[in-house]
């Protein structure tokens, strides 16, 4: 599997919290996914990534050729073949949709003006024709529909979304993914994205491969087809919990019974009990993951 | 292509197992191209794993191989397999009859009644 | 041409609108203060420059000196971010410069070629006025665009126009003080354009250095 970005011993450190990632390989032509709880590091890992936070320690390596430091220079187009959102400051708040065509031009050679006149009318960031209207006057959703729009208008090759469904509404969360499908589609396999998000039902129809991160280290990856043979969601009586406790990756409990995560390699430590088994959806899983891994850390603390 | 998300199958699953169906009866023919991963997912708006995943399994079946660089070929289909398939498909088919005859409180010479009826109206 | 073209893109629908409706309302101005030249007749004009300038600027580059370098991701994202954002500031000096010399300029021009008294000491005057005008208003800016409110701006913009008052009130009494802020217009421009390019780089590196 060729990998369009090969992360290798990557370290970046703030107060109380050190990203720590000794390798990841973003598979090519797919969709991949960055899961997390807040602070996990998710949006570091990404913004790392797209070359916008640069003081980390390690290695980052673009489309199986370009080293980071040859990211940064011109002439090889790295960052040319980038499209990055962000979730915070990205554009200035004074400019207007017409200045952010405009300036996309000057910044970027694969950006074609047209497209994004398109898909600001098609995305109904304003209503008819207005230019005019200024980045700080748009709601949080028409915000990041118009960083999706100035994105979506470039030939590129990666895209680095951070968090690009949060701020959408279910109809614009559907169009996202149609849109991250057509664009995975036209490239033909040459083509990946990398996205981060806390909304993975929402996501997990255009999710091919995971990457949960937890405590700025990576808990568990996959392709989602894997993952989802990897782990198998068990149901029981409440009379069953205390023999299956121990055969189970994670576990959460009602007055009615209980539901847990197994390792499918575990499965046989369940016979003769009886459970129910289900096919986890990447929710599941994603949750059963972080929540393990926090306890560890609340251990760790005790 | 009909995909249930809440039925217990998995979508790779219901994807190759319709696939197969259009492959056995002739739908899609020897030679003919699957359409490509990405776009199937893009039209059944479906991960690009799960479509592959499906794709793999027909592979695994014999049904399909893959063209370096150019997507999935539908194999020629021997008539000696494509018989053992159907036949595979009556007997399963049968074993569900028989199971809800079982609920039903059917007898097996019910049953075996219900079947010659059955085939006498097919005939007509 | 690179210049103009970067900060055409930068300069907003505000920003220009101000300027332009600005600029003549100066010049008729101008020509009116032509019939009774006095060097003093042209401080409220230098003052109303300078305000406008400055809070036209809040329209263009405010908030990019702010902390967290704001809104400057998409620029840092591309390769040629940091060159078109300098583009543009040194577009932003040029414009502010050629803008003093038009209309102020363009008074003291007119004066001293219709027969006032000293047109050599009229010109010379003027420029004196037009580098302290440009050198106070591009000071004045390296400190506004730390904010991101349009009141601070405003504030600024006043507090540009008074200091810029005094100047030029003791220009008057002391002619060298026209030469030194022409001297000093230039490390003012070169610290103007590395401030933002500076905090733009400072976006780059976040959390704690190895």
């Amino acid at each position: 599997m060729e990998s369009v970005i090969e992360v290798i011993d990557l370290k970046k450190r703030f107060k109380g919290f050190t990203l720590d990632i000794p390798e990841l390989k973003i598979p090519k032509g797919f969709a991949t996914a960055l899961i997390g709880e807040n602070g996990a590091g998710k949006t570091t890992l990404l913004n790392c990534i797209a070359g916008v936070r640069l003081n980390y320690k390690g290695h980052i390596r673009y489309f199986e050729k370009w080293q980071d430091e040859e990211r940064d220079r011109e002439e090889n187009g790295v960052r040319e073949q980038i499209g990055y959102v962000g979730s915070g400051l990205y554009f200035l708040p004074q400019w207007d949709i017409g200045q952010i065509e405009k300036l996309s031009g000057l910044l970027f050679q694969n950006f074609h003006p047209e497209r994004y006149r398109e898909l600001c009318r098609e995305l109904a960031i304003v209503s008819g024709e207005t230019s005019g209207k200024k980045v700080s006057e748009l709601s949080d959703g028409n915000r990041m529909k118009l960083m999706l729009a100035a994105v979506f208008a470039r030939d590129t090759s990666l895209l680095a979304l951070d968090e690009p469904a949060s701020p959408l509404d279910p109809v614009m969360r559907e169009r996202l993914c149609e849109m991250i499908r057509e664009y995975l589609d036209q490239g033909n396999g040459e083509r990946s994205v990398l996205f981060s998000t806390h909304n993975i039902s929402d996501m997990e129809n255009v999710t091919d491969y995971a990457v949960i991160v937890e405590q700025g280290r990576v808990a568990e990856q996959g392709f989602v087809e894997d993952l989802k043979e990897k782990y198998v969601l068990v149901k029981g009586e409440t009379s069953a919990v205390e023999a299956a406790r121990p055969a189970l990756y994670s576990i959460s409990e009602s007055r009615y019974g209980f539901e847990g995560l197994c390792l499918s390699e575990n499965l046989d430590r369940l016979a003769g009990l009886s459970v129910s088994l289900e096919r986890p959806s990447l929710f599941q899983i994603s949750v059963a993951v972080m929540k393990r891994n926090s306890q560890i850390k609340r251990g760790n603390k005790a | 292509m009909i995909l249930l998300q809440n039925s217990g199958e998995p979508i790779y699953r219901q994807i190759a197992d319709q696939l197969k169906e259009d492959i056995l009866t002739g739908k899609l023919k020897q030679g003919e191209y699957l359409p490509s991963i990405r776009s199937l997912a893009k039209d059944l708006k479906i991960s690009v794993i799960t479509t592959m995943k499906a794709y793999e399994l027909l592979e695994a079946e014999g049904l399909v191989c893959a063209a370096q660089g150019k997507g999935f070929l539908v194999n020629a289909q021997d008539s000696e397999m494509l018989k053992e398939q159907h036949i595979r498909r009556v007997e399963s088919s049968l074993l569900e009859a028989i199971s809800a005859a079982k609920i039903a409180g059917m007898t097996d010479g019910e049953l075996e009644e219900m079947l010659r009826t059955l085939l006498t109206m097919e005939d007509v | 041409m690179k210049l103009m073209k970067s900060y055409g893109i930068f300069c907003s629908r505000s920003a220009r609108f101000l300027f332009f409706l600005t600029a003549v309302w100066l010049l008729v101005q101008q020509d009116l203060l032509l019939a009774f030249w006095h060097r003093n007749f042209m401080l409220p004009t230098c003052g109303i420059l300078a305000v406008i300038e400055i809070s036209a600027d809040h329209w263009i580059f405010g908030g990019t000196c702010a902390k967290g370098a704001q809104g400057m991701d998409y620029l840092m994202s591309s390769a040629r971010g940091k060159r078109v954002l300098g583009y543009a500031l040194k577009g932003d000096c040029l414009m502010r410069l050629l803008m003093d010399i038009v209309v102020l300029g363009g008074g003291a021009v007119l004066a001293a070629a219709h027969g006032a008294a000293d047109p050599a000491g009229i010109l010379l005057d003027t420029a004196g006025m037009i580098a302290a005008t440009y050198g106070v208003v591009t000071l004045t800016l390296v400190i506004s665009r730390h904010w991101t409110m349009l009141g601070y701006s405003l504030s600024a913009a006043s507090a540009g126009c008074m200091t810029l008052m005094g100047l030029l009130l003791l220009q008057g009494y002391f002619p060298w003080i026209g030469l030194l802020s022409a001297v000093l217009c230039v490390p003012i421009t070169l610290l103007a354009v590395k401030r933002v390019l500076d905090r733009m780089e400072a976006g780059f590196h976040d959390g704690m250095e190895f």
